[in-house]
């Protein structure tokens, strides 16, 4: 079965597939729920600033290490990779795991760049979309993600501590 | 000395595989719920974040930390709870 999800259609008039996951970060020992814009243009899996502080995201413990640059067209953001098991579930009660390096975005310095940085969408990116089939139709209200039987079986995270 | 962590270990922690496909399902649910009081939000929230959590509206305020706070002393998981914010204008996005 398809893990399936909905284009909300309340508030923008040119509404985006969603899909809903349960996210875990262990090295963090944090966990919760995210919606996440399918974005086919997005490399990696992001978490907007809100969704990082609503998982209680302590900045000080990422690593600067994992610093890297994403450019799009509002320039380039810097972003913490951290290693996450992002969590998937089916009509059939299938559980899927995708082990990813999400994108938490370094916070911006000033207040007013912060407030907008909340009001951007956690993004599924295609470290996730292309372990699938998928297929999204907007007049027919379709938004089904197919993963690979592999991605049922749980597995060890990669690099923890 | 690296270590690793099981899934299954992880997800027993946070209640076991039935309770994160239940908790999954009730965010869902309360996603679909949130667009569907568009009009009463863009009423009454104008500018505000908000917050729903089981079919309700928890929580509304002017800042996102004032938001996290009320829900914080109403006892509701923030990263259980669906959070957004109400702008008298969307913004085109190109993400």
């Amino acid at each position: 079965m398809p893990i399936t999800g909905f284009f909300p259609t309340g508030f923008h008039p040119l509404p985006a597939p969603h899909v809903q996951a349960a996210l875990f970060l262990p090295r963090l020992d944090l966990n919760g729920l995210v919606s996440f814009m399918i974005d086919t243009g997005a490399d990696n899996t992001t978490l907007s600033l809100i969704d990082v502080e609503r998982l209680n995201v302590n900045y000080r413990r990422l690593r600067r290490s994992s610093l890297i640059g994403v450019e799009g067209f509002g320039g380039e953001q810097r972003c913490y990779g951290e290693d996450a098991i992002l969590i998937l579930r089916d009509e059939d009660s299938n559980t899927y795991f995708f082990p990813i390096s999400i994108h938490i975005p370094v916070k911006g310095k000033r207040q007013g760049q912060r407030e907008q940085q909340r009001k951007l969408l956690s993004v599924l990116g295609r470290d996730v979309i292309n372990q699938c089939n998928m297929r999204i139709d907007y007049q027919q209200g379709i938004t089904e993600l197919t993963p690979p039987e592999g991605a049922k079986q749980p597995v060890a995270t990669r690099r923890l501590l | 000395m690296p270590i690793t962590i099981d899934v299954k270990n992880m997800m027993a922690k946070a209640g076991g595989e039935e309770a994160i496909e239940f908790r999954l399902r009730r965010f869902e649910d309360d996603v679909r719920y949130l667009h569907s009081l568009r009009h009463e939000l863009l009423r009454k929230y104008l500018n505000r974040w908000v917050a729903v959590h089981e079919r309700s509206l928890v929580a509304h305020g002017r800042s996102s930390s004032e938001l996290r706070r009320q829900l914080s002393d109403k006892g509701i998981p923030a990263n259980e709870a669906v959070i957004d914010f109400i702008a008298s204008e969307r913004k085109a996005m190109l993400l």
